[in-house]
């Protein structure tokens, strides 16, 4: 009896979980030719129907999906991140030092002249110095992003453009860039800008206040749009609608501005000051559940052809095989809105990273990783024609919000929607935590007639809060369950306009608030490494933040050391050795949820900017993972930290001379 | 006695028949046997076959001596055949013109080891060698440190493109000595160069390899491209065309056409275009910029960097070419490596 009603139940659970992606959506691998590094910087496709792609190694090919005839257009480029189609025989990409015009003039199927359309803008060299785009408006003005360069690495030599560091020299900065240079910083002329090029290369600085932004999309409305990346000022990622001149939030950018007094550090300005002028993000992207790192927009286009979305923002994820959706809510005269995944795995590579509707409405994608997370190919997507239930419009009503779906709901009660809020602190620190992170009761719900609109009546409604939903057990009439079930709401206003929201920010003079886990401030004990290979345990390194537990089995010593919140905490191990040389370095974790990267370092040189720990299936599964690093004679100090997320249990380094 | 004589002849080459060792060429610096194995004292009978578009030896060395041996031969002039006179060169074909061969008849060393061999021509020595093992057994390739790297990489599969190995080739990457702007270029007859887009000139030349992009490509950009043979001139840091009237303006870069693979580079000061098109003298001893300003309207200075340049129009003086505005309209610069006339 039991029996049978386990297996009831088991089939009453795939019969609801029954409908996975694929029913919707294929995702199918297009083979690229042999030798090619199928990191993918720009797809597009041509007006005669053929697909262009630019590649890492700085070669373009274009692609006959007729007759899967891959061809050489163009090569040599510097890192070219993104493409666009003039016509059949003319390309413009944007690579790292300038944005070019590749034509085939003589009509032999390959560029023969590299117009440089625009280089006016300075470069340093600084690997960091990525150059993202092209997008184009409707007047064929094109559009690029100029990352800003990282504290992981200094200046070159020579540079190109002007140099301006708050004073310091350019010799003075070669030699020591971490003086005063913050994670991320601009130090030639319109880093962390997106410019506006027209097609004759007259170069505009556009807006500044950007720190990575590797998405750049019009909508079909005419409006710019981009994505940054969670860092130094973002406490998490965003997609900003971008307007002409507005500051969008990173301070160093400013430095280029007419109104910037030449030698002001914008480390040492009050964060209100610039809290006051930046335009806030009309979505925001939570670290860990929903993006790490968002890259391109596109709007899908295909007209319906790629299923019931038709005229929304797509965005894609480099962490994750992830797209997502972006539903958009005009308020008071101001965009703001919700994401939500859309395409989770079915078959998608991680480092989704840019996107091209084809003339019959299937999605290509193409995915890169650069040496960080992420993936590499180029994949179609096509949708089978079967409509999935799930969320069309999240719009803000006066209490509460309107949420809208493809099909008509079977019944709803207040248990089927779980809200929380929560915000990002606005400081010039990496990332943020989730704070003020509080349930939202739901106080009424009200089902439109035709059953595919629901209008959900919330407790409290303030502005400067993300607002996350998530569905529990919503099914439509006709059985389907809901595809996905997480929606965040970026709330910058309500519909009555007010926007204030002085809890983002973060005075430089006010003294930090004691973390939570203050007390968790742990020296190291130093010890020595004598062998060629030697265990060092967790609980005898140093730690901010980390407590040291014991409560999962299968650890060695006493014990292991566990993360708690997202950034600022560290593990570190003092290691004294008489002999420098090259080791590797394995770490024992346990991790039962997704991947937590931490940062390792090595006597302040950051040897991994996200060391992957990935799930080890539970907390009591014991895994190494291992990184290679150079030792030097004396104290080494060998560091983990967290950097936005939290991390995984730490058991113990075993050290390894290689031979 | 119809049964014995082909016995005897069996005998006779089981004893005396030397061993037959062939080598020819690759394209980029390369002999097509990047290692071989003979026994002591063994009698060899090595053919080598150039194959290639330019001329190259081959010279089996002492131990650990083909560093010492492609150094000295630097220096030599070219009927020297690039043979240092130095004890520890054992065996050496003369240079070899494309299409010729020559064969080294010798007995292998008594002394077990390693002994390279290597086209002493100045700058293929550093890329284009190999190992003869005496009486040692070999590594696996993929890990034998003496044999090119190039013979190494290939062996392990690391194709960096589509196609084969080709010349001409351009690569905008980061360079050493060059602004982040560069631009890297192999031209056929062994010549590379780095011009740079960010200021309108050419930095400097090497013969040899190209550049090995991989601490740029292996992951985001941090590193420089690696210059695989040697420079044999550099010019000045800054920008070395100078217009007498009437003032001089940053070049402004504009691109480039390719004209049979070649880059004709194109820049601007003020409102006159100027173009230059580089090639390599057949030799692979240097090469020749062509220069195109076809609507100059004053007198050009152009500072000559150190080494041995010739200017087809114009007076040097001290180190600066002058032209006249018809001369400046069409005109080349060669530089020859230091050793070629």
């Amino acid at each position: 009896m039991k029996r049978t009603i386990f297996i009831l139940n088991l089939l009453a659970n795939l019969a609801l979980r029954g409908a996975g992606i694929n029913d919707y959506y294929k995702v199918e691998n297009i083979p690229a030719p042999k030798g090619l590094d199928v990191q993918i910087g720009g797809l597009t496709f041509l007006p005669d129907g053929r697909l262009a792609a630019c590649f890492h190694r700085g070669e373009v090919y274009t692609y006959n999906s007729k007759t899967k005839q891959w061809k050489l257009f163009a090569d040599g480029l510097h890192e070219p991140l993104g493409i666009v189609a003039e016509d059949d025989k003319t390309l413009v990409v944007m690579q790292r030092p300038e944005l070019t015009r590749l034509r085939d003039t003589d009509g032999d199927g390959k560029a023969d002249h590299y117009q440089t359309i625009s280089d006016d803008f300075g470069m340093t060299g600084n690997y960091h110095e990525f150059a993202f785009g092209p997008t184009r408006d409707k007047e064929g003005n094109y559009y690029v992003g100029l990352n800003l360069a990282s504290s992981g690495a200094s200046i070159r030599p020579e540079i190109r453009g002007e140099f301006r560091h708050y004073g310091i020299s350019r010799e003075q900065f070669y030699k020591n860039h971490k003086a005063g240079s913050g994670r991320m910083y601009s130090a030639a002329p319109y880093r962390g800008w997106i410019m506006k090029i027209t097609p004759e290369g007259k170069t505009t600085p556009f807006a500044p206040g950007f720190r990575s932004p590797n998405g750049l999309g019009f909508d079909p409305a005419g409006r710019l749009w981009a994505t940054d990346n969670q860092g130094d000022w973002l406490g998490t990622s965003k997609l900003f609608h971008v307007k002409q001149d507005a500051f969008h939030g990173h301070p160093a950018s400013l430095a280029w501005t007419d109104s910037w007094k030449k030698g002001r550090n914008p480390l040492k300005v009050p964060p209100a000051e610039f809290d006051a002028k930046r335009t806030r993000a009309a979505v925001l992207f939570p670290q860990g559940s929903m993006a790490n790192s968002p890259t391109q927009m596109i709007t899908d286009i295909s007209g319906g052809k790629f299923g019931p979305f038709a005229g929304q923002l797509l965005v894609g994820e480099m962490n994750r095989a992830r797209i997502m959706r972006i539903l958009l809510d005009e308020v008071a005269g101001e965009t703001q809105g919700a994401c939500l995944p859309f395409i989770d795995n079915g078959g998608l590579h991680r480092g989704m990273h840019r996107f091209a509707f084809a003339p019959n409405g299937s999605l290509w994608a193409g995915q890169t990783h650069l040496s960080w997370v992420g993936g590499n190919g180029l994949q179609r997507i096509r949708w089978t024609g079967k409509i999935p239930m799930g969320i069309t419009a999240m719009k803000l009503t006066q209490a509460g919000f309107k949420l809208s779906f493809t099909k008509p709901l079977a019944k709803v009660t207040a248990e089927n929607f779980v809200f929380q809020r929560y915000y990002y602190k606005y400081h010039q620190s990496y990332g943020s935590p989730q704070l003020g992170k509080k349930p939202i009761k739901v106080t009424n719900l009200k089902l439109t007639s035709d059953g595919k609109s629901v209008s959900i009546n919330l407790e409290k409604l303030n502005p400067g809060y993300v607002y996350q939903l998530n569905l529990k057990n919503i099914i439509a009439t006709d059985k389907t369950p809901v595809l996905n079930t997480l929606i965040c709401y970026t709330l910058n206003r309500l519909t009555n306009g007010d926007g204030k929201a002085p809890h983002l920010i973060v005075s430089n003079s006010s003294k930090p608030r004691p973390a939570k886990s203050a007390a968790n401030v742990v020296q190291a004990k130093p010890d020595t490494l004598k062998g060629i290979n030697q265990i060092f345990e967790a609980e005898d390194a140093g730690r901010k933040g980390p407590s040291l537990a014991k409560n999962n089995g299968g650890y060695t010593g006493k014990g292991f050391v566990d993360f708690q919140a997202g950034s600022d905490e560290h593990l570190n191990w003092i290691i004294q050795t008489k002999n420098a040389g090259e080791c590797s370095l394995s770490f024992r974790y346990a991790l039962a949820g997704s991947r937590r990267p931490l940062q390792l370092k090595v006597n302040g040189k950051v040897i991994s900017k996200a060391l992957p720990f990935i799930s080890t299936g539970s907390w009591t599964s014991w895994n190494t993972l291992t990184a290679i690093a150079t030792i030097k004679v004396g104290a080494n100090d060998i560091r983990l930290e967290s950097t936005g997320a939290s991390g995984p249990n730490i058991d113990n380094l075993t050290i390894t001379r290689n031979p | 006695m119809i049964r014995v004589l082909p016995l005897a002849f069996v005998a006779f080459t089981l004893t005396a028949a030397p061993l037959k060792i062939a080598i020819g060429t690759l394209p980029g610096l390369q002999y097509d046997k990047p290692r071989f194995a003979v026994d002591s004292g063994q009698e060899v009978v090595l053919t080598f076959n150039n194959g290639d578009e330019m001329a190259h030896n081959l010279a089996i060395v002492a131990p650990g001596k083909r560093l010492e041996i492609v150094q000295s031969a630097l220096t030599l002039p070219p009927d020297s055949n690039y043979i240092p006179k130095n004890n520890a060169v054992l065996w050496h074909t003369p240079v070899l013109k494309p299409d010729e061969s020559a064969d080294l008849k010798f007995t292998a060393p008594k002394e077990k080891g390693i002994y390279p061999y290597v086209c002493t021509f100045p700058g293929h020595g550093l890329i284009m060698y190999g190992a003869m093992y005496v009486g040692i057994k070999m590594p696996m390739l993929a890990q034998d440190q003496n044999v090119s790297p190039m013979a190494r990489a290939q062996n392990a599969d690391k194709k960096l493109h589509t196609w084969p190995h080709r010349r001409p080739l351009m690569y905008r990457i980061f360079m050493p000595d060059a602004s982040p702007a560069a631009i890297a270029v192999a031209l056929p007859h062994g010549v590379s160069y780095c011009w740079d887009a960010g200021t309108c000139h050419l930095r400097y030349a090497w013969i040899g390899g190209f550049v090995d992009p991989m601490p740029v490509w292996k992951a985001n950009g941090n590193g420089l491209a690696k210059i695989i043979g040697t420079k044999f001139w550099a010019g000045t840091k800054s920008f070395p065309l100078h217009k007498l009237n009437p003032f001089d303006l940053r070049p402004r870069f504009q691109g480039y056409r390719k004209i049979n693979g070649h880059p004709e580079f194109h820049y601007t000061i003020a409102d006159i275009d100027v173009y230059e098109r580089i090639a390599s003298l057949p030799s692979g001893m240097g090469l020749t910029r062509h220069f195109r300003i076809p609507d100059v309207n004053c007198p050009l200075r152009i500072t000559i960097g150190p080494g041995n340049t010739k200017v087809s129009k114009g007076q040097i003086n001290h180190g600066v070419a002058t032209l006249t505005t018809n001369e400046a309209k069409s005109f080349t610069i060669t530089h020859h490596h230091a050793h070629e006339k």
